[in-house]
């Protein structure tokens, strides 16, 4: 490493921060440059004076303050298990609630369109091509339009479901 | 200790709440005094962030250290107060002047060095002086120090660094020497 890569780093990122990398890249360079060598004193040092300044002991009775306006409110809300931190998969959520009921009558309306070709001349002879009178009379398609109406169900309760955008 | 302390106040003993008091108080102090430079409002400001996190207990993750948490209810309120006041804020503000104001701080610095220093610390913008203050004095990470403060952590690393200018430049300008 040359002083212009090794100097940014003594310079602008105080030395807790340096990765285990870049500590090594510094002591490397340091052991052979004397100029960037001064600079990494003088940086240490400051940071060990500011640490050395003094630091002043709180007034004797803050404590009782606190524990007398403490007394007077009431009992902190419990909550003994730590608050949970955010899942990635919120903003994913709203749209799992809708999932289940597409899903369904989708499967539903696969179900029915394979059923369906077992009674081909009533597609061309009905107002929407026989599909309801279809489904209604379709002895194969018992099962699949009840669970074609169940996750239309599912479906709208998805939508009722999803929360408002301006909580977000 | 301090996770019992918090998990035996939740469970409704409020006394020992007091053993947080016990271990935070003096660093908390320091940290709105060097802020408000005032010792009757540093003290107010401490007690209130005290109270406030007793009252918001059940937001803190006690999986994780109780002071960076506390120290940034105190900043908030501190920066409220200077707000109110009509002092400087601790907002990200460069050109910011330093306020001229009592020192009570300075009388324990001893050393003329430590001196110098401190009159260097004192004299920096308010968000700058904070900065170092929590990450040098407080041993703060760098995160924690920036959701104090209410920035980034880029934007403390720029705090840092300058307010390190600043300081070598007082202690000892030699130390200012451009690199060929």
């Amino acid at each position: 490493m040359i002083c212009d890569q090794v100097r940014p780093f003594i310079d602008r990122l105080p030395a807790r921060e340096w990765t285990r990398e870049m500590r090594a890249a510094i002591t490397k360079h340091v052991g052979s440059c004397t100029r960037c060598k001064q600079a990494l004193e003088a940086v240490t040092a400051m940071e060990a004076e500011i640490l050395a300044l003094p630091e002043i002991e709180a007034p004797g009775d803050m404590a009782e303050a606190i524990a007398a306006r403490i007394a007077e409110l009431p009992a902190p809300v419990q909550a003994t298990e730590p608050v949970p931190k955010p899942s990635p998969f919120k903003d994913l959520r709203p749209w799992a609630a809708l999932a289940p009921g597409a899903l369904t009558a989708f499967a539903a309306s696969l179900y029915l369109a394979i059923s369906g070709g077992q009674t081909p001349e009533l597609v061309n002879a009905k107002p929407m091509g026989g599909w309801l009178e279809r489904m209604a009379e379709m002895q194969h398609a018992g099962p699949g339009v009840y669970v074609l109406a169940a996750g239309l169900v599912l479906f709208a309760i998805g939508l009722f479901a999803l929360p408002s955008t301006d909580n977000a | 200790m301090e996770r019992d302390a918090v998990l035996s106040v939740r469970s409704g003993d409020r006394n020992a709440f007091g053993r947080l008091v016990a271990l935070h108080q003096r660093r908390l102090f320091s940290l709105t005094m060097m802020m408000l430079k005032n010792a009757a409002a540093a003290e107010d400001i401490a007690q209130e962030a005290f109270v406030r996190a007793y009252t918001h207990l059940d937001r803190y993750d006690a999986e994780r250290p109780f002071y960076p948490w506390l120290a940034a209810i105190a900043v908030r309120r501190a920066q409220s107060w200077m707000r109110r006041h009509g002092r400087e804020s601790v907002e990200l503000d460069p050109e910011a002047e330093p306020a001229a104001l009592d020192d009570p701080l300075e009388m324990l610095v001893t050393s003329e060095s430590g001196r110098t220093l401190w009159d260097a610390v004192e004299a920096l913008p308010a968000a700058q002086r904070t900065a170092v203050f929590l990450f040098y004095r407080q041993d703060m990470r760098l995160a924690d120090v920036a959701t104090a403060l209410g920035v980034t952590g880029g934007t403390v690393k720029t705090l840092l660094f300058r307010a390190r200018q600043t300081l070598r430049a007082a202690i000892g300008p030699e130390n200012q020497e451009s690199h060929p």
